[in-house]
């Protein structure tokens, strides 16, 4: 084989692909199907997680996900100079040799020269053991990862244009070929249609090499690049074609890898005919042409009678892509938010009110968003760890605004409720977004979880009792911000509502997370016929149970009153952070499905913030009773101001 | 069977039944318990599951941090245990509105009892199965024997020594074959070395091995591979020196007072009443994808001459004679059939965390209730 000619084949294959972008809309193929990751998917989805996964964004600046993978699918010119490709860190693009940009993203142009330097860094880069990796060498492999993954889509169309490298110039041969007489350049796909031609070309080759005419010499020529054209196609995750591999079993290929042999080009004829439809239709900006090819195969695959072809979702999870709920629950909760420390500040009904139709407008969302994901999925609300956040949420909002019903009118711990309600929300959804970011959330379930009965028992019970001992923290929290301020000391009465929230949400806590860990031992009994076996993931929950006993004990033989508890509410919500993902960073124990790599560095963050916080409670508490104590010398204290001075003395 | 309240009284007010249940001691108890758990859960980072087991959760003291002495955690649960009795017994008032205390304490109590159950009688091993393999026993997953058999016909008559009672220099009389084993060492992890082509080994040993060697424990038990040592004096024949390998497939074989006697280091092997023939292994993965979605084994249980044929699949295992058999790993060896492994558990305790979980779990329910009905009304405005 000559190098010549290989090298020929795989540098010819981009440039063919030229073509201007389209001006059409898109909107028909967001509902198309396409099987990735293990789940079908509309393809508004699959745009959404390739983007998110190549750029870290939802949007290419104008463009849609979907108008880019279009873009990228159909005509990849005309995206090579968009910023599509993001580089976190500055080192690998100075490895790279390239400009570092100050968005950090960068174009497929400009990455294209570096390609071959990249390909040698990942190698040396994956040669070391995962565990020993350095970030630059991970990002180096994430960004390899990402840019052949671009190729390919790139290249999923390639085979219906017309190509330098398939030049038939010989009528004879066009003709034996049954190919269009006014042409000499054609595409792969018109070369494959009689491929069997080609095929018996290279084998008389074989067994006559003496004596061998043009037109032979032209065809034997032909089927070497189209056999080199066939090994160096690239299989996309673009699986947009059926086929019935057994009887009862569908299995979904790329065009790619259903071009790529006689057998499966048979059985896709009709479907690659569309698609190839549908992306000339595209190049040229003929819309009818465009929604009519891709109508067509919605319809084919629609018409499949497989259990697999469940499109009946795929309106509802194209709406929740589109409209993105816990986003604007996330949107919505920061303003209640604002809207309650303004009410606080300046005491307006309306400030309240506000606050209060504007967290419930967010908590609609929120919940929309999970009842429209529990139907997509059709599997209880919690099974990733991205979904306890926005699950936490929710039920830690529900808790605090019924709270905040409890109090109202009340006007010592009026809006205490909706504080934390909002408090809770914008934290939660905050880090559900970053975990959003890193790509598609709707994953499918590894074998262990994949048990509805467990997922809505034990798991959300223990959610419960995470959300529930959060929000005494959260609780616990304002109640030492309160008792800190200047001048709320002398009023303790305004604390006692709050130490009673704080009390009662502990005990909510304590009992799901305890019968969480209970119904968590009995699904080990079931699964892996243990009931305990002192696992990292099982440690932590045992350790948010122990952790609200104690606390609840000592509250009640009078160890501990108001501070101790909210002190110790702040330290139930570290307990609950490293129960919640600080064990899955260690990386042992049977529950790997959860395992995770990153986000150590700011667990430990919130970890020492917690414990500054919580010294610089003890040590304000401390000053302001010695304070007081010294002004105490002055003036005969009375009994009042005494349990003014020190809140342990009353239980709050 | 609630004691009468003077009786209760006087032995509450008894110096020892004060201190018993004293609050500093439970809430030393639950800050200790808490300690534990948090250094035993980061201890399995380095040392694995079974060293933070025998160290921090099992019975005796531990260094936390390497400086304070603690006792370790099945200790501290005890001193509940004991002190929740306690309180239950002597103290809790019997009235409706502590009923909800009631339930969960007893609940309580009786998931420790459990726990207590499981810990001393529970016996879990496994069983490998390859497609249309028939198992008539079970294998630890990490204690050795040494056993020693016959066949006789059919059936193997064999007799086993627990690895870990056989400490070097004991003696064991092989009565049935007229001779006596004296044990020499006993590595409970170690390497094996085969002997230099020529140089005659001077152990009897069924696969070439010379030399066995101590290695450090695994980080996990199961990884350990222990070897041993021993002298086979028979009456009337020079002393045999064995050596054996854990790891070695074959078993050695004796000629003892003119019988064929097979020997072997191996897992410890348990018997069973029944068989279980592994007919069909399927993986279902989600398409396009190398995730498992489930695993399950089709199989035959044979008894007598009845078959039954039973599926054991993720989350579904099949409950039998007190045994119980979870779906819990597979492999697909190069060019053979699909094997399945079972981990396969009896435990007489089994049952006891449901109904204890049960009870908690109503008691917690009932007393909130009966404390936040009040607040209700109370802090209505």
């Amino acid at each position: 084989m000559r190098p010549s000619l290989l090298f020929t084949v795989l540098v010819a294959g981009l440039p063919t692909l030229a073509g201007a972008a389209a001006q059409i809309r898109v909107h028909s193929l967001e509902k198309a199907a396409i099987l990735h990751e293990g789940r079908l998917k509309p393809m508004d989805t699959y745009a959404r997680h390739m983007l998110l996964q190549f750029s870290g964004r939802s949007r290419l600046k104008s463009l849609s996900a979907l108008e880019t993978m279009a873009r990228i699918l159909f005509t990849p010119a005309s995206i090579e100079n968009e910023p599509l490709f993001l580089i976190n860190n500055p080192e690998v693009a100075d490895a790279l040799g390239i400009a570092a940009e100050k968005r950090r993203r960068y174009a497929f142009a400009q990455l294209r020269p570096s390609l071959a330097k990249l390909e040698r860094l990942a190698r040396e880069a994956a040669d070391i053991p995962e565990d020993r990796q350095d970030l630059v060498g991970k990002e180096i492999l994430r960004v390899r990862g990402n840019l052949i993954e671009y190729q390919a889509l790139a290249g999923t169309f390639a085979y219906i244009l017309p190509d330098s490298i398939f030049r038939v110039e010989l009528p004879e041969n066009r003709s034996a070929l049954r190919l269009p007489a006014g042409q000499s350049r054609f595409s792969f796909w018109d070369l494959m249609g009689n491929a069997s031609i080609l095929v018996d070309a290279l084998r008389e080759d074989r067994e006559d090499t003496a004596g061998r005419s043009p037109a032979r010499t032209e065809l034997v020529s032909l089927a070497r690049i189209m056999f080199l054209k066939v090994q160096s196609l690239r299989p996309s995750s673009f699986r947009a074609l059926p086929f019935a591999a057994r009887p009862g079993v569908l299995e979904w290929l790329s065009p790619t890898e259903a071009v790529a042999s006689a057998r499966t080009l048979r059985a896709f004829r009709p479907d690659l005919d569309t698609w190839a439809q549908a992306a000339l239709a595209y190049r040229a900006g003929d819309q009818e042409g465009f929604d009519k090819a891709v109508g067509a195969f919605n319809d084919r695959v629609g018409n499949l009678a497989y259990d697999q072809v469940q499109a009946a979702h795929f309106p509802l999870e194209v709406l929740y892509q589109k409209t993105d709920p816990y986003y604007r629950a996330l949107t919505l909760y920061w303003l209640a938010l604002l809207a309650c420390f303004a009410f606080f500040l300046a005491r307006g009904r309306w400030l309240y009110r506000s606050s209060l139709w504007i967290c419930l407008a967010g908590l609609v969302f929120h919940l929309g968003g999970m009842v429209a994901r529990i139907v997509i999925m059709k599997r209880p609300p919690v099974a990733s760890l991205y979904e306890s956040f926005p699950f936490v949420a929710a039920a830690s909002i529900l808790a605090a605004l019924v709270l905040e019903r409890v109090n109202r009118g009340k006007h010592r711990s009026e809006g205490i409720g909706l504080l934390s309600a909002s408090l809770m929300g914008v934290i939660l959804l905050s880090i559900a977004n970053r975990y959003a970011a890193e790509g598609d959330t709707l994953n499918m379930l590894v074998a262990v979880l994949n048990s509805n009965f467990w997922l809505s028992t034990h798991v959300i019970c223990v959610t419960i009792g995470y959300s529930a001992c959060l929000l005494s923290g959260a609780l616990g929290h304002i109640w030492l911000f309160r008792a800190l301020l200047p001048g709320e000391a002398s009023r303790p009465e305004r604390l006692k509502p709050i130490g009673s929230m704080v009390y009662g949400t502990l005990c909510f806590g304590l009992l799901f997370a305890f019968i969480g860990t209970v119904l968590g031992g009995i699904w080990a009994d079931q699964s892996w016929g243990r009931f305990w076996g002192w696992d990292p993931k099982e440690n932590g929950a045992l350790l948010i149970v122990v952790w609200c006993a104690l606390l609840l004990h000592a509250r009640q033989w009078g160890y501990v009153h108001g501070p101790g508890m909210a002190l110790g509410t702040v330290f139930c919500a570290i307990v609950v952070s490293l129960a919640w993902f600080g064990v899955n960073l260690l990386n042992v124990g049977l529950h790997s499905y959860g395992f995770t790599s990153g986000g150590a560095f700011k667990l430990f963050g919130y970890i020492g913030a917690e414990l500054l916080f919580m010294g610089g409670a003890c040590l304000g508490l401390k000053l302001r009773s010695g304070m007081r104590a010294g002004s105490r010398s002055a003036a005969p204290p009375t009994r009042r101001s005494i349990s003014v001075l020190l809140p342990d003395a009353k239980n709050s | 069977l609630i004691p009468r309240r003077s009786w209760r009284q006087s032995a509450a007010n008894h110096p020892l039944a004060k201190a018993v249940r004293h609050p500093v001691v439970t809430l030393s108890a639950l800050s200790i318990l808490f300690a534990l758990i948090f250094s035993g859960t980061l201890y399995q980072t380095e040392h694995g599951l079974y060293e933070a087991q025998k160290k921090f959760f099992g019975y005796g003291m531990v260094l936390v941090g390497g400086v304070f002495p603690l006792p370790s955690a099945s200790v501290v649960i005890w001193i509940l245990s004991i002190q929740l009795a306690a309180t239950m017994v002597l103290v809790l008032p019997w009235k409706p509105s502590k009923l909800g205390l009631w339930l969960s304490h007893a609940g309580l109590l009786a998931l420790l009892i459990g726990g207590f159950i499981t810990q001393t009688r529970a016996v879990e091993s496994r069983m490998t199965l390859a497609e249309g393999e028939e198992g008539h026993f079970t294998t630890a997953y990490q204690d050795w024997e040494l056993a020693f058999w016959e066949t006789r016909g059919d059936t193997n008559a064999v007799f086993a020594y627990d690895a870990i009672s056989l400490p070097a220099g004991r003696e064991i009389a092989l009565s049935r074959y007229g001779c006596r084993l004296r044990l020499r060492l006993y590595y409970p992890n170690c390497d094996a070395f085969a002997g230099t082509a020529g140089n005659q080994p001077p152990f009897l040993n069924p696969s070439g091995v010379a030399l066995i060697e101590r290695r450090k424990p695994e980080k996990e038990a199961v990884e350990n591979i222990p070897g041993i040592l021993f002298t086979l004096a028979e009456a009337g024949k020079a002393d045999r020196e064995i050596l054996l390998y854990g790891g070695e497939p074959r078993p050695l074989p004796l000629i003892l007072q003119g019988r064929r006697v097979f020997c072997q280091l191996r897992l410890k092997h348990y018997p069973l009443d029944f068989s279980l023939k592994l007919t069909d292994f399927v993986k279902t993965v989600h398409p396009g994808t190398r995730v498992a979605s489930s695993f399950a084994s089709h199989a035959e249980l044979k008894e007598g001459g009845s078959v039954r044929p039973v599926r054991i699949w993720m989350n579904n295992p099949l409950r039998y004679r007190g045994y119980t058999f979870f779906q819990s790993s597979y492999s697909q060896p190069e060019g053979a059939a699909e094997k399945s492994t079972f981990a396969v558990v009896t435990n007489p305790g089994r049952t006891l965390p449901y109904v204890s979980s049960l009870a908690v779990f109503a008691g917690l329910l009932l007393h909130f209730l009966l404390r936040f009905v009040p607040f209700l009304r109370r802090e209505a405005p």
